[in-house]
């Protein structure tokens, strides 16, 4: 079976963009139960993750009667509701009841004036699946955007709102970054205002989250003229790498950034030096990308064993050295057990 | 115009999915993509399959992929139910020549309505079977979404069984063949989701509404005692007495807001109000909200949840982790789906005795945390 048949919903992923969005507001052009789905869901993220703003998701309700008729009044009636609360934008995104009786949302999200209300073609499943959606809602975010002289500073692009992790990955992004000098201008999207949005065209760089937004990475290069890196960094020898790549990128000597991390990464090494001949099973494929667990392999001597135990290979794969380090200690709770 | 902001409630086809997957022995497919699989699938608990359909397959007709999974697993359950989605639905295939006729097909689709029309829906289509000589009792209204349910049937076996009355079938949980000698007779536990399968004795919501119940199953079953849960429900009514008298002496009655399914809210609203002379600001109901001597209000979307609270605050909260979120500085008892952000692994009833000694245990240990002098208290 497809993995887009099992991601999930193009709303779910374009949602998870668009609800990190402090000043707007999202409608979904759907049935209340697409809403509800969705807020529960970021409702039961946000509770893991310690967020007390719940997100703002309105429905346009659709029910058996605009099936049959169309919902592009329900749609109208819902921008309407939505612009008395007087939102920096409104993201319209349309779920798979839309597009199968298909109504013309552009016209209808058209005829508003004062607000910019922005079409988010998702679809539901008829627009593909949860990462199409993602990618989807940051294209059309990335037209919020200006252009402006470069200031030195990146962009993160596509964190993963919905991971557990997501905040402690940019803490380590943001930790390699200091070391050469180098500040986070804009979390392209997660927890940020239109006005932080508009800042998208000035940065230096552009950090993607993983190499499957390469696409959008083209697409603010074209746009804004800005190079970018195609993922954060994983892996021992990976983050040493992706230190070399945006020092060359941002025109910055790297070189003591690389040596300082090195010698961070012989520490956090030694500290699990109890890991060396530990009898595992890696169990292939699985979301590590082979060269790290060659690395691995290689620093701990693990004892490769076809029935031992399988320790547990986080997806996505853990970000730095900072996400080996945990990694390594659920490992080693595993060596002990 | 409706409220649709930020929805409190699962669609029709959640509700329909909720009602299958709670019996054993029914294989449960959700017909549609798996956007639509993913939340029932991660709020029920159970096993449920799904078609998983891609844009693809509406263009080409989703009949094959609907085929393919129901020869798959049909061989693993007594009987299969598709539940149809939105999409399928709007395109109107005909399935009845592509899969077997002892298929369930619940057309159940999230626009069609509510989350209770599309329990409705399914329970409708249930394959039940009443048996005349029945003298069991079959029990009504427990929901996987509902988390009083598990309580509720322990509970209900146990003032059933003290009765002398057995439970026939379970509406919707237990077994399959459990539905194929249903009784005659219902006793209800959640009122807002009957299954209409048997003639109502009463609810076992409430110490009156049990005796009631007892009473009624007496009159028309030989050999039926009410006299246990009678002696029992003087000792719970005096227990609660003296809890909530002793905090009193010291304390003013909460303003108290509550929000769950119509018939939980007022039931716990009722029950505040005579034991512990609470004020109810609100009783807010998912569903459509019934008549009530207390203010009542529909309350299925966020906004309205939060005019409401801040309408007239309350000193205690039950709800969802939503209402707890909107009102941090109020005592909260977990009164509804969902229970975010809390560990909750044992049984809890809000029917008959336990149930309500639960419920009155929960409000009075919420209230004394957060009472006048402590560190929070309101």
């Amino acid at each position: 079976m497809s993995s887009l048949r099992n991601e999930g919903c193009t709303l779910t992923g374009a949602l998870s963009v668009t609800t990190a969005v402090r000043d707007a507001v999202s409608i979904i052009h759907g049935p209340d139960g697409c809403a509800h789905h969705n807020f529960s869901l970021l409702h039961a993220l946000q509770y893991e993750n310690d967020q007390l703003v719940l997100p703002s998701i309105i429905s346009s309700s659709l029910r058996e009667t605009d099936i049959v008729f169309g919902g592009e009044e329900a749609l109208a009636r819902v921008i309407g509701r939505a612009q008395e609360r007087h939102p920096g934008a409104i993201f319209v995104l349309t779920s798979c009841v839309a597009a199968a009786i298909g109504d013309d949302v552009s016209a209808v999200c058209g005829e508003v004036r004062d607000i910019p209300v922005m079409v988010i073609p998702t679809g539901g499943f008829l627009g593909g699946g949860f990462h199409d959606g993602v990618i989807s809602a940051l294209v059309s975010l990335s037209y919020l955007g200006s252009t402006g002289s470069p200031s030195g500073m990146v962009n993160l692009v596509g964190e993963k709102n919905l991971e557990y992790e997501a905040d402690a990955n940019f803490h380590e992004v943001s930790r390699l970054l200091a070391l050469l000098g180098v500040h986070v201008q804009l979390r392209f999207v997660r927890n940020c205002s239109l006005a932080d949005i508009r800042k998208l065209g000035s940065a230096s760089l552009n950090i993607m989250r993983d190499a499957s937004l390469s696409g959008v990475g083209a697409v603010l290069s074209d746009r804004f003229g800005t190079p970018s890196l195609p993922a954060f960094p994983v892996g021992f020898e990976g983050t040493l790498a992706f230190l070399e790549a945006a020092g060359r990128k941002l025109g910055i000597d790297s070189a003591g950034a690389i040596a300082s991390e090195e010698a961070y990464q012989q520490q956090v090494i030694r500290r699990f030096a109890d890991l060396q001949g530990m009898a595992v099973r890696i169990r292939e494929p699985g979301p590590a990308p082979g060269p790290v667990l060659a690395e691995l392999e290689k620093l701990f001597c693990f004892d490769l064993q076809d029935n031992g135990p399988a320790p547990q290979i986080p997806d996505p794969f853990p970000v730095g050295t900072a996400g080996l380090s945990r990694m390594l200690h659920r490992w080693r709770r595993l060596c002990r057990a | 115009m409706r409220d649709c902001e930020n929805a409190l409630w699962p669609c029709a086809m959640t509700g329909a999915v909720s009602c299958l997957a709670g019996i054993d022995g029914i294989g449960t497919v959700i017909h549609g993509p798996s956007g639509c699989y993913y939340y029932p699938a991660t709020i029920l608990h159970r096993e449920i399959h799904c078609t998983s359909l891609i844009e693809e397959d509406i263009i080409c007709g989703t009949g094959e992929q609907l085929r393919d999974l129901v020869t798959t697993i049909r061989p693993r359950y007594p009987l299969l139910a598709v539940v149809n989605t939105c999409t399928p639905a709007i395109i109107g295939e005909d399935f009845s020549a592509l899969i077997p006729s002892d298929v369930l097909m619940v057309d159940s689709p999230g626009f069609l309505g509510t989350f209770e029309d599309g329990y409705r829906a399914a329970v409708d289509m249930l394959p039940v079977k009443i048996d005349p000589r029945s003298t069991g009792v079959n029990l009504d209204g427990v929901n996987l979404l509902d988390p009083f349910s598990p309580g509720n049937v322990i509970e209900a076996h146990r003032i059933l069984s003290d009765a002398g009355v057995a439970v026939s079938a379970t509406f919707c949980s237990g077994n399959l063949e459990d539905l194929y000698r249903a009784s005659s007779v219902r006793a209800g536990t959640n009122p807002d989701l009957c299954s209409g399968w048997g003639e109502a004795a009463g609810s076992l919501l409430g110490l009156r509404a049990t005796q009631d119940t007892l009473a009624a199953l007496d009159r028309r079953f030989p050999g039926v005692d009410p006299g246990v849960f009678e002696r029992e429900m003087e000792t719970v009514r005096e227990a609660i007495t003296v809890a909530c008298g002793k905090y009193l002496n010291r304390y003013e009655p909460p303003s108290v807001a509550i929000f769950s399914w119509s018939g939980y809210a007022e039931f716990a609203a009722r029950m505040l109000h005579e034991y512990l002379d609470a004020a109810i600001t609100v009783v807010g109901s998912r569903n459509r909200a019934g008549t009530s001597k207390f203010r009542t209000a529909e309350a299925s979307s966020l906004p309205v949840v939060e005019d409401l609270l801040a309408r007239d605050p309350p000193d205690l909260v039950l709800g969802s982790s939503f209402e707890q979120r909107l009102c941090p500085a109020a005592a909260f008892v977990p009164f509804t789906y969902p229970l975010r952000g809390m560990v909750r692994l044992r049984a809890r009833p809000l029917i008959g005795s336990q149930g309500l000694l639960g419920l009155m245990e929960d409000v009075l240990n919420a209230c004394r945390d957060h009472a006048p002098g402590r560190p929070g208290g309101y």
